[in-house]
C-alpha cells in the first residue's frame, strides 16, 4: 500500500476518534451584532488596500499619461479618498454619543447637536461622501469612454 | 432646538446615490462593450467585473440613502430597519469583491502573460520548426538531386571505366589474395586463349608464367614494393603456345595496408618481339652478307688463277698419275668457285641479272615437273593450290626457280619418305600494294625453336657432312631480299588450313606484285644498276 494512502487513513482515524470524544457540537459558530460592523470596516480597509495596490501598479504603467489611464488613476484616487472618508465616518459615528444626534420621525428635523468637537466636525463633513465618490465614478466612466474611443489594444497593466 | 441640520447631507446622499446609480450603469455598458470587443484583454475583463461591483455598491448605497430617505419620510421607519442590514451587507460584499478582484487581477494578468509567453514561445518554436522543416525539405530535395547527380556521374564513370575495361586492346586483370584471377577483360581472355570468362576466373596466375622464376620475381615485387613496372615475361596460352607480355601491376591494399590482391595491365608484345628478332636477324644477315661478299670477291680471283693454271698444266703433263691429281685440284677448285658463287648470290653480288615480269604459277609448274619424279620415288606427293588470278612479279626467273628448288629440296629432306608437299600461291591487297605469296608446306617433323633461329645463317645445316653446304636457305634469303620480298618460316603453323593437313613447317615467300609501287621502284633501281 502506498504511503500517502496510509497517511490519509491515519488522519481519518484521528479525526474520528476526536469526534467520538467531543461533548458539544462545534460545527456552527454564532455571529454577534458587532461582527457586521467589523466586517464592514475590514471591507473598507481591504478595499483601500486594493486601491493603493492598483494605484501603485498604474503609477508604473508605461502609458499612464494617456487620457484613459490618467482618468483611471484619478478615479481610483477619488475612490481611495471616498473609502477613507467613509471609514472615518463609520468610526467617528460609533465613537459619538447617541445624544449628539437629534433624530425625530421627521427627517427634515434631524440635527447634530452641540457641543461640537473635532469628531462632530469630521462626522458632519465626512457625511458628504458623495462629493468624493461621484467624481470617482465620473472619472471612471470617462476613462472607459476614452478606452473605447481609442480602441486601445493595450493588454498590460 | 439648535444644531446642525442633517437634511443637506440627506439631499446630497439622495441625489448622489441616484447619480452613482446612473454612472455605474453607464460604466457597466462601456465595460461590457470593451470586454466584448476585446475578449482576450484581461484588463477589460477586470474592469467589467469591477463595474459589476460598482453597480452593486451603487444599488446598496441607493438603498441605503435614497430608499432610507423615502421610507423615513413616508413614515415607514420599521421597514428601513429591516432593509438596512441587507443594504449594509451588500455594501460590504461589494467592497470586498472589488478588493478581491483588484488583488486578483494582476495575478491573472501574470498568468495570462505566462500563457501568452508560452504561446509566443510555442508559436516561435512552431515557426522555427516550420523553417527547420522547410530547410529539411529543401535539404532533402537537394540531397535527392545530389544523389541523382552523383548516381548519374557514377553511372557515367562506371560506363567509362567499363568501356575502357571491355574495349582495351591490352589485358586488364584483377587477382585476389591467393593470386587467383578474379576478373579479366575480353582482351585478356583472348590473349590467353580463353573463350568463356568463367573458365579463367579462379585460375592461379602462377600457372600462366612459362618460367617459374618470373612468377617469383613478379610476386615478390608486388608484395615487397607494392607494384611492378614493365615486367617482361612469357605466358603460356591455353593451347600451349606462348606469348610475350609486358606487365605493369600494383597491389590492392586495405586501409591498414594489408594486401588483398593485385590489379594490372598486360600488353602482348609477341609481334613486336618477333619483329625485333627478325630485324636483328636481318641486320645480322646483312653483315654476314657483306663479309661473305668481301671474302668471295677476294677468293674468286686466286681461285680463277688456280683453275686456269691447273687446266694449263693438264694440257702440258702427260704422266697419268699427275694428270689424275690435277683433275682432283680442278674439281675442288670448281667446287670452291661454286661455293663462292653461292656466297655471292647470298650477298647480292653484282652478278648479271635477267629481270622480267614472271608468272610465278608457271615457274612453279616447271620446277615441280623437274623434281616430281625424284619425289615420287620417295613416296612424296606434291599438291598445288595455285591462284588463277595471281599477278606477275618482277623477278629473275632463274633465281626464283633456284629459291623454289631449295625450298622443295629442304621439304623433301624434312619428310624423308612418304609425305606431302603443298604449294600455295596467293595474292593480297589492292593493285598498288598487292603482294604475291608462295607458301611451301611439308608434313615432315617440323623445326625446333633453336634451329629455327639459325635456319637462314650461311653454312648452317642439320644434314650430315658432305650432303649440304648450308648455303641453300641463306642463298634463297639473299635472292628474295634482293627482289624486295621476304621469306619466313613457321613451324608449327598456327593456321587451321595448314594444321588440318598435317603440315608441320611452312615457308612463306612474299614478293611485291609487278603492279605495286614497291615493285615499280625496285624495277627502276635494278634497271639503273644494270
Amino acid at each position: 500500500m502506498k504511503d500517502y494512502i496510509k497517511n490519509i487513513i491515519t488522519v481519518f482515524i484521528f479525526i474520528f476518534l476526536i469526534l467520538l470524544d467531543s461533548i458539544n457540537a462545534e460545527a456552527v459558530q454564532i455571529h454577534g451584532p458587532p461582527e457586521g460592523f467589523f466586517v464592514h470596516i475590514m471591507g473598507h480597509i481591504f478595499f483601500a488596500a486594493s486601491l493603493i495596490f492598483i494605484l501603485y501598479l498604474l503609477e508604473h504603467h508605461p502609458q499612464k499619461h494617456q487620457n484613459g489611464w490618467r482618468w483611471l488613476r484619478y478615479s481610483f484616487w477619488f475612490f481611495l479618498a471616498w473609502n477613507l472618508d467613509t471609514l472615518m465616518v463609520h468610526i467617528v459615528y460609533r465613537r459619538m454619543p447617541y445624544s449628539s444626534l437629534y433624530l425625530p420621525l421627521n427627517m427634515w428635523e434631524h440635527k447634530l447637536l452641540p457641543p461640537y468637537n473635532l469628531e462632530h466636525v469630521l462626522y458632519y463633513i465626512g457625511r458628504f461622501d458623495h462629493l468624493l465618490c461621484i467624481p470617482a465614478m465620473l472619472f471612471f466612466v470617462l476613462s472607459l469612454r476614452s478606452f473605447l474611443q481609442s480602441h486601445s489594444e493595450d493588454e498590460t497593466l | 432646538m439648535s444644531g446642525l441640520p442633517l437634511y443637506p447631507i440627506y439631499i446630497v446622499d439622495f441625489f448622489g446615490s441616484l447619480c452613482m446609480l446612473v454612472l455605474s450603469f453607464i460604466a457597466l455598458r462601456y465595460a461590457w462593450i470593451l470586454k466584448r470587443t476585446h475578449t482576450r484583454n484581461v484588463f477589460y475583463t477586470y474592469i467589467f467585473w469591477l463595474c459589476m461591483t460598482f453597480v452593486a455598491l451603487s444599488i446598496s448605497r441607493s438603498t441605503g440613502h435614497a430608499l432610507r430617505g423615502l421610507l423615513l419620510y413616508s413614515g415607514y421607519p420599521y421597514l428601513w430597519k429591516k432593509l438596512a442590514p441587507y443594504s449594509g451587507g451588500l455594501n460590504s460584499i461589494a467592497f470586498i469583491s472589488a478588493a478581491v478582484l483588484t488583488f486578483y487581477f494582476p495575478n491573472v494578468q501574470k498568468v495570462m502573460e505566462v500563457i501568452k509567453e508560452d504561446a509566443r514561445r510555442l508559436k516561435e518554436a512552431k515557426e522555427e520548426l516550420e523553417i527547420a522543416h522547410e530547410k529539411l525539405r529543401d535539404f532533402n530535395l537537394r540531397l535527392e538531386e545530389k544523389v541523382k547527380e552523383r548516381t548519374r556521374a557514377l553511372v557515367l564513370s562506371e560506363q567509362k571505366f567499363r568501356r575502357l575495361f571491355e574495349g582495351s586492346r591490352d589485358a586488364i586483370f584483377f587477382c585476389d589474395q591467393d593470386g587467383c584471377i578474379s576478373d579479366i577483360n575480353p582482351s585478356g581472355m583472348n590473349m590467353l586463349g580463353f573463350k568463356v570468362k568463367s573458365e579463367i576466373i579462379g585460375l592461379p596466375m602462377k600457372q600462366f608464367f612459362v618460367r617459374h622464376e618470373d612468377w617469383e620475381i613478379y610476386n615478390k615485387s608486388i608484395y615487397d614494393q607494392g607494384y611492378i613496372v614493365d615486367f617482361e615475361t612469357q605466358f603460356k596460352r591455353v593451347d600451349g603456345s606462348t606469348i610475350y607480355l609486358i606487365i605493369t601491376a600494383g597491389a590492392i591494399k586495405e586501409k591498414n595496408g594489408t594486401i588483398i590482391g593485385c590489379e594490372g595491365i598486360a600488353k602482348d608484345i609477341t609481334t613486336f618481339k618477333r619483329m625485333t628478332e627478325k630485324l636483328i636477324y636481318s641486320e645480322k644477315m646483312a653483315s654476314i652478307g657483306q663479309l661473305a661478299a668481301g671474302i668471295a670477291h677476294e677468293l674468286n680471283t686466286p681461285l680463277g688463277i688456280i683453275l686456269g693454271y691447273t687446266q694449263l698444266l693438264k694440257e702440258d703433263i702427260e704422266e697419268q698419275e699427275l694428270l689424275e691429281e690435277l683433275k682432283i685440284i680442278e674439281k675442288q677448285t670448281k667446287n670452291c668457285k661454286r661455293i663462292v658463287s653461292d656466297l655471292l648470290s647470298f650477298a647480292r653480288s653484282s652478278e648479271r641479272r635477267y629481270i622480267s615480269k614472271v608468272q610465278i604459277n608457271d615457274c612453279i609448274k616447271q620446277t615441280v615437273t623437274i623434281v616430281k619424279h625424284t619425289f615420287e620415288l620417295k613416296g612424296i606427293d606434291i599438291v598445288l593450290y595455285l591462284d588463277k588470278d595471281l599477278p606477275k612479279v618482277i623477278a629473275d626467273e632463274n633465281k626464283f626457280t633456284q629459291v623454289l628448288m631449295n625450298l622443295l629440296n629442304n621439304a623433301r629432306d624434312a619428310i624423308g619418305e612418304n609425305g606431302t608437299v603443298y604449294i600455295w600461291t596467293k595474292h593480297e591487297g589492292e593493285t598498288e600494294d598487292c603482294l604475291v605469296k608462295v607458301i611451301v608446306g611439308d608434313t615432315g617433323e617440323g623445326i625446333n625453336e633453336k634451329i629455327k633461329r639459325r635456319i637462314f645463317d650461311p653454312f648452317f645445316t642439320t644434314k650430315p657432312a658432305g650432303q649440304g653446304t648450308g648455303l641453300g636457305l641463306s642463298v634463297s634469303y639473299g635472292i628474295i631480299k634482293e627482289h624486295g620480298g621476304t621469306i619466313d618460316v613457321c613451324s608449327p603453323p598456327s593456321d587451321k588450313e595448314y594444321v588440318s593437313r598435317g603440315i608441320k613447317t611452312i615457308f612463306i615467300v612474299t614478293l611485291p606484285a609487278s603492279t605495286s609501287e614497291k615493285a615499280k621502284k625496285r624495277l627502276k633501281q635494278l634497271i639503273s644498276v644494270c
